[in-house]
């Protein structure tokens, strides 16, 4: 390896360590924290690393704030939205791009406002259409409410996906015999992998960390899902920082390792060879 | 074909995550199995590890001294529970019975949300057990003067101080304000980052400061005969330029923002030596400092000789008035606010029953703070006085106005008195919009 190359490594390593560390410190922070005992946590001098170190703040958050029941509702709500905001967006996202018809500009641009509207200015309005449709308590609230907000967003995403992959493909599959559909299930769903696991990817957080809908719309704690767990461990006067930490993770966990599964699949090979010649 | 077959399975999935999700009603509900049962809703606004097992207990032991009634328990984190609240009572799916803190109160009579409790409170055997001080100050939120709550718990502000600092110093524990500034001064040590005392600059510090402001000045009315504020008195403006003067020298620079936590941390990292919040915070020094290493002081003699304790309510249980079975959920609340579980409550939560008969328990007499809270609280000679809390609007002003001009006191880019006269100027105004609504009414 030639100087110049060391020199540049060392440059671009100079950068990433300091941005790494600082990724990673609260994440240490937090492990250190959870693994501490109660009265360990906020004595000075500050110690790093637990000594002793326990599980016991684990144990508070999974058994006695129960999240043993909220880690499963929340991967139920979250993966059921998923599921239809990934199918619409395709489905939006296919017209957008392969349509022209009336009011699509105004269409694209009602799609884009609606990420301006602050969640809680429909809250009151939410709330109400799903109690007339008998729907509050229910997880199917949440899950509404979740596609509701997750759509617009990732439908112009998924477009976006769509429309980088050439129609020639889907018309080339069509000579060959196939039908609409078949085109698009056989042909352009396979090559949208990367854009499907990204449109997931982004349903998935906003669905994972969504707290406002299940809270107001969920009445049975046995319903109530992880962010909501989070803030139990923050009372008016007394602040449980083991066991939120604790919390934390276990809540992290999930989208930790969803990610790292993920991210190959992310943004690499979206069209890379689907044209030749 | 195969791929297919995946997306219609995973339709068929969400399909059968969508029918699973079985709406439950929010409030009371006639058991179908066994028709005498009847189910009501409790919320608690506080909910957490540290608090909601003691109420799963005296749930439990509820249901098992009152077979026909069945308590369906939800907890709410405190810093949403008002939202929550808000929400149900505007889609009328409020709970048949809550925990509410008692600055909400006459907020949710006017909306309408409550049932007045008076004709069961008054048929309710164990009456006169509560102390009915703390019955007037629920009667004084309401417009109509009816009853709305009843409690089993009540605050006072604290002075959590170091006992073992203040002998390292000689120091007596301060009786007076002039006292408690001497051993701010005396006991700060800023080379060893120690310090005597730590404001709460942050959130809430307004109404920490309020307390204060009554407390060191003796003025026991919050408004003059004219309806105007006192909270710019002058003596109050003395205060405030004091407070002002130890900022970053006797207290840690970092009290411009502190917040409830920040504040408690201050004191249980020994950082500062004392701390102005009240009998809540208890558990948190518990669990830090431990036994012994802190204490409660709950009066201070104010710069006119008297004494005057400012609290700011507690936490109430009220029934809502789309409760189908109020007879039940009254059984409920009251039953909470008898000796034996006000006092495993306040026992469980450090702080002071609102139970006549609980204030001989050897759990107040042998917990210091617990016994200066109850001395105090019934000294003839301590004048307890209740900041408008009962006035809408009054929360919102002293969060997020008051609270802004608060910081910029400390930092010295405003005087005390513009930050006095605005504060009073505001609740002189809130106070005549809210008697313009009780004389329209």
């Amino acid at each position: 390896m030639s100087k110049q190359q060391w020199t540049t490594k060392l440059l671009i390593a100079l950068i990433l360590v300091p941005i790494t560390l600082f990724v990673l410190l609260p994440l240490f922070w937090a492990v250190s924290i959870s693994l501490k005992f109660e009265g360990d946590i906020s004595k000075l001098p500050i110690t790093y690393l637990p000594s002793p170190a326990t599980i016991e703040n684990y144990i508070v958050a999974w058994y006695n704030v129960g999240f043993s029941h909220y880690f499963v509702n929340s991967v139920v709500i979250s993966v059921g939205a998923v599921i239809f905001v990934v199918i619409m967006s395709i489905m939006t996202g296919y017209s957008l791009s392969r349509y022209q018809f009336k009011g699509k500009g105004i269409f694209m641009i009602v799609l884009l406002a609606t990420q301006f509207v602050p969640v809680a200015v429909l809250l009151i309005p939410l709330f109400n259409i799903f109690n007339n449709l008998n729907l509050i308590g229910s997880r199917t609230s949440i899950i509404l409410a979740n596609i509701t907000f997750q759509l617009p967003f990732n439908a112009i995403l998924m477009r976006g996906f769509i429309s980088s992959i050439p129609l020639e493909l889907e018309e080339a599959a069509m000579i060959d015999g196939c039908s609409k559909t078949e085109s698009i299930v056989r042909i352009l769903l396979p090559i949208l992998k990367p854009g499907i696991t990204t449109v997931a990817a982004f349903a998935f957080i906003g669905c994972w960390n969504e707290f406002l809908f299940s809270f107001m719309f969920l009445n049975d704690p046995k319903k109530f899902t992880l962010p909501i767990g989070l803030k139990y461990m923050q009372g008016q006067f007394d602040i449980n920082y083991g066991a939120l930490a604790a919390g934390a993770l276990i809540a992290m966990s999930v989208p930790i390792v969803l990610f790292g599964y993920l991210q190959k699949h992310l943004v690499t090979g979206l069209t890379s060879g689907a044209v030749k010649g | 074909m195969k791929k297919m077959v995946v997306l219609f399975a995973l339709l068929a999935l969400s399909f059968g995550i969508f029918a699973q999700g079985k709406p439950e009603a929010t409030g009371s509900q006639q058991d179908v199995a066994s028709p005498q049962i009847v189910t009501i809703t409790f919320w608690d606004e506080n909910a957490g590890p540290n608090r909601t097992p003691y109420f799963d207990q005296m749930i439990a032991e509820f249901e098992a001294t009152h077979p026909t009634i069945k308590v369906n328990y939800v907890g709410l984190p405190w810093s949403d529970a008002k939202s929550k609240y808000d929400i149900a009572i505007q889609s009328k799916t409020t709970p048949d019975v809550g925990g509410i803190a008692e600055s909400w109160l006459t907020d949710f009579i006017i909306k309408g949300a409550l049932t007045p409790i008076d004709e069961y409170f008054n048929t309710w055997d164990r009456k006169d057990d509560i102390i009915s001080g703390y019955i007037d100050s629920i009667r004084n939120a309401a417009p109509d003067r009816k009853l709305y709550a009843i409690s089993n718990t009540s605050n006072i502000p604290v002075y959590w101080y170091r006992p073992d600092v203040l002998a390292e110093y000689g120091l007596d524990v301060p009786k007076s304000w002039n006292d408690f500034f001497d051993v701010i001064v005396k006991t700060t040590d800023v080379a060893n980052n120690k310090y005597g005392f730590s404001i709460r600059g942050g959130s809430g510090g307004c109404m920490q400061l309020e307390q204060m402001l009554y407390s060191y000045s003796g003025v026991t009315e919050m408004f003059d005969a004219k309806g105007n504020s006192t909270i710019n008195a002058p003596k109050h403006i003395e205060l405030v330029e004091r407070l002002a003067s130890i900022y970053g020298k006797y207290t840690p620079e970092s009290d411009i923002t502190n917040g409830y936590k920040e504040m408690v941390a201050a004191f249980d990292t020994k950082v500062a030596n004392m701390i102005v919040h009240n009998l809540g915070s208890y558990g948190e020094h518990m669990k830090t400092l431990g036994a012994g290493k802190f204490a409660a002081l709950t009066k201070l003699e104010s710069v006119i000789g008297n004494n005057v304790v400012v609290t700011n309510g507690s936490v109430v249980y009220s029934v809502f008035n789309t409760s189908k079975h109020p007879k039940e959920a009254f059984t409920f609340a009251s039953w909470l606010c008898e000796r034996d579980q006000s006092l495993f409550w306040n026992e469980s939560i450090g702080q002071l029953p609102t139970v006549r008969s609980a204030l001989d328990s050897d759990f107040v007499k042998n917990a210091q703070h617990m016994r200066s809270a109850a001395e105090t609280t019934a000294d003839p000679n301590v004048i307890i006085v209740s900041t408008p809390i009962n006035i809408p609007g009054y929360a919102d002003l002293l969060n997020n106005v008051c609270s802004r001009q608060w910081q910029e006191v400390l930092l010295g880019n405003r005087t005390a008195k513009s930050f006095l006269d605005n504060w009073a100027q505001s609740m002189t105004q809130l106070k005549k919009e809210y008697d313009a609504y009780l004389n329209k009414k």
